[in-house]
């Protein structure tokens, strides 16, 4: 199973991302994001930072999740690759994130939106898709 | 939706008529040629237009550019002008980018004059402003200078010695919005913004040198200091990382607020809370902040540019600002509406300012013919310098930014490779510098409109008129 795909959107990025739960799939949306900043990024974890949100939902939770992320790539000037969730709910996430120093970025993801965005989990399996703004 | 469910104004304007969807408080209305309406059935930029036309305090009309297209949220090219009396505002209105705009800088030579040097111009030029997406300015700015930008704009940067009077006198608002509150800025997004000023960004922003192609209208070209084969710069980018966190902070702070007020919007990220509540006037001091962070970044780089011009062509020889302007920012301006002067706040989201002549927000050497108006076009075809026109009221004195994407960047990126599209250019006798091919497939001539048709209705439609035609010499990327 693919952990994401490439969507059609004229002028941003969409993707379409897929897991087993939850966990995965808040993993698998911030992976895609590495991805695309650059496909090439290493992925060896060189120091952890701690990472707590709280939102009022879902939808918020996964879209603060990643504008975090997005933040922090562009404040520390990091591609951020590796992910450990330690809590979920639906409006509480505590992690921890790691990344490397990169001199180059393919992308500049601005942020995600909540333009068309989805959660939804069907059957045993979990999609979310995401537009960002780049 | 089908073409049946618009009224056709004129050759160049189709209205969505109020009654189309229950929850529209005004018509929606896009300035299109019929053919540019077909297309835009191919995506979703009119139910975003449709979208606008729903948000309280709207004033006549949501409209849509020529160059139109799918945004988040509006489409890109909307224009909302809302009534602060009892109306909203809107982040999500003017975008992550918060005063992505245009500066055009002009020198004293022709296309011949610099020809034999243009590459060592391109490259020096790449060498001097980063893309600051890998590394920012060597120079770390601290939170409190930042906080004197976001205050301050250009002028402040002017007193360091990074520029010149031109700078301040033809540039939109002076360089600088006097309600813009750094207090209101986060740590976060000032923080992002200590080693950009001066940074090109990523995506569409670039850098071109450019010449003087056509003259259309000469009584405006002369007052611009515009000539035939004259070598001319353009810088395309806004105010980077700090007026992305500051649009992803006030998203934070208004959709939960949204409901205290009350406030129901067809789609979140059109998030938004009245103009007058402290969540409105915290957000609007910040935008401003991020609009002077954005001005400040391209006096930055026409401070740099103007080196590097000096230091290949010659100590006398200078890049002159012509104009510098905003296409996505909000501003308070007073319009006429059913017979009664009325201040609104116009969301300009991938649209233009274009004030007529005789304006009074228009520096005076321009002030008989208008404001110019500066239009890139897409990599490696031409951009446009055009003037605001007394017509343009229908607009709020509004018009086009670009071209308008017509293809995905995946969609392109599969349709073409980047070195195909360098080497398509170079046969064009284009220079280009750019370290990422995935970044030239993504901005091909191919993945957007003609940028000679979208002008063209702009010029027919009245929104604003044709002054001169810009070609490309060489095109500077960051990644």
């Amino acid at each position: 199973m693919d952990k994401y795909r490439l969507l059609e959107h004229k002028a941003d990025l969409k993707i379409k991302v897929f897991s087993q739960d939850l966990t995965e799939l808040f993993v698998n949306a911030a992976l895609a994001v590495a991805e695309q900043q650059n496909p090439m990024a290493q992925k060896e974890a060189e120091e952890w930072e701690p990472i707590e949100i709280e939102s009022n939902d879902l939808d918020s939770l996964l879209v603060d999740w990643l504008n975090e992320i997005l933040s922090r790539s562009d404040l520390n000037r990091k591609i951020y690759t590796n992910f450990q969730i330690e809590e979920l709910s639906k409006s509480h996430l505590k992690a921890r994130i790691a990344g490397q120093k990169v001199s180059q970025k393919q992308i500049d993801i601005k942020a995600a939106t909540y333009y068309q965005l989805e959660i939804e989990k069907k059957g045993n399996q979990w999609q979310a898709t995401i537009v960002f703004d780049i | 939706m089908t073409k049946k469910d618009l009224v056709k104004i004129n050759d160049y304007l189709w209205e969505i008529p109020r009654k189309f969807r229950s929850d529209m408080k005004r018509p929606a209305r896009a300035y299109l040629s019929e053919k540019m309406l077909e297309d835009s059935f191919e995506d979703k930029s009119l139910e975003q237009l449709i979208n606008i036309a729903t948000l309280p305090g709207l004033q006549k009309y949501a409209l849509a550019m020529p160059d139109m297209h799918e945004g988040y949220a509006s489409p890109i090219g909307g224009v909302a002008a809302i009534r602060t009396s009892d109306g909203i505002i809107s982040p999500g209105m003017c975008g992550y980018d918060i005063n992505c705009g245009m500066r055009l800088l002009k020198s004293e030579q022709t296309e011949k004059e610099i020809g034999a040097y243009l590459d060592r111009l391109a490259t020096e030029i790449q060498s001097q402003v980063p893309s600051g997406l890998g590394r920012g300015r060597k120079i770390k700015l601290t939170v409190e200078q930042i906080d004197k930008i976001l205050e301050g704009g250009t002028p402040i940067l002017l007193k360091q010695g990074y520029g010149q009077k031109e700078d301040v006198e033809y540039c939109e608002a002076g360089g600088r919005l006097n309600w813009a509150d750094s207090q209101v800025v986060s740590e976060r997004a000032k923080n992002r913004g200590r080693d950009q000023v001066g940074t090109l960004g990523s995506g569409n922003h670039f850098l071109e040198v450019q010449k003087v192609a056509q003259i259309f209208d000469s009584e405006a070209a002369k007052a611009f200091g515009l000539f035939q084969e004259q070598a001319v710069v353009m810088i395309h980018t806004g105010s980077r990382g700090l007026g992305h966190q500051v649009c992803t902070d006030y998203l934070r702070t208004m959709i939960p607020a949204m409901e205290k007020y009350k406030i129901k919007v067809p789609d979140k990220e059109f998030a938004c809370v009245p103009f007058n509540s402290s969540e409105g006037q915290r957000y609007f001091g910040a935008m401003a902040a991020a609009a002077n962070y954005a001005w400040a970044n391209r006096q930055m780089i026409a401070y740099y540019l103007d080196r590097a011009w000096q230091k290949v062509l010659g100590p006398k020889e200078k890049l002159i600002s012509l104009y510098d302007v905003a296409h996505n920012i909000i501003k308070k301006e007073k319009y006429l509406i059913n017979g009664e002067e009325t201040e609104v706040i116009v969301h300009r989201k991938g649209a233009t300012r274009a004030f007529p002549p005789n304006h009074p927000e228009i520096p005076a050497g321009y002030r008989s013919v208008g404001q110019p108006v500066l239009i890139p076009g897409s990599m490696g075809t031409s951009s446009y310098v055009l003037v605001g026109t007394k017509e343009g009221e229908d607009s709020f004195f509004s018009t086009c930014h670009g071209a308008g994407r017509t293809m995905s960047r995946h969609a392109a990126r599969r349709r073409i490779p980047g070195l195909e599209v360098v080497r398509r250019l170079e046969e064009k006798g284009i220079i280009i510098k750019c370290r990422s091919p995935r970044g030239i497939a993504e901005e091909a001539p191919l993945a957007y409109k003609n940028i000679d048709n979208v002008i063209e209705v702009v010029h027919q439609a009245g929104l604003s008129r044709k002054v001169a035609r810009l070609t490309p010499l060489a095109v500077i990327k960051g990644e």
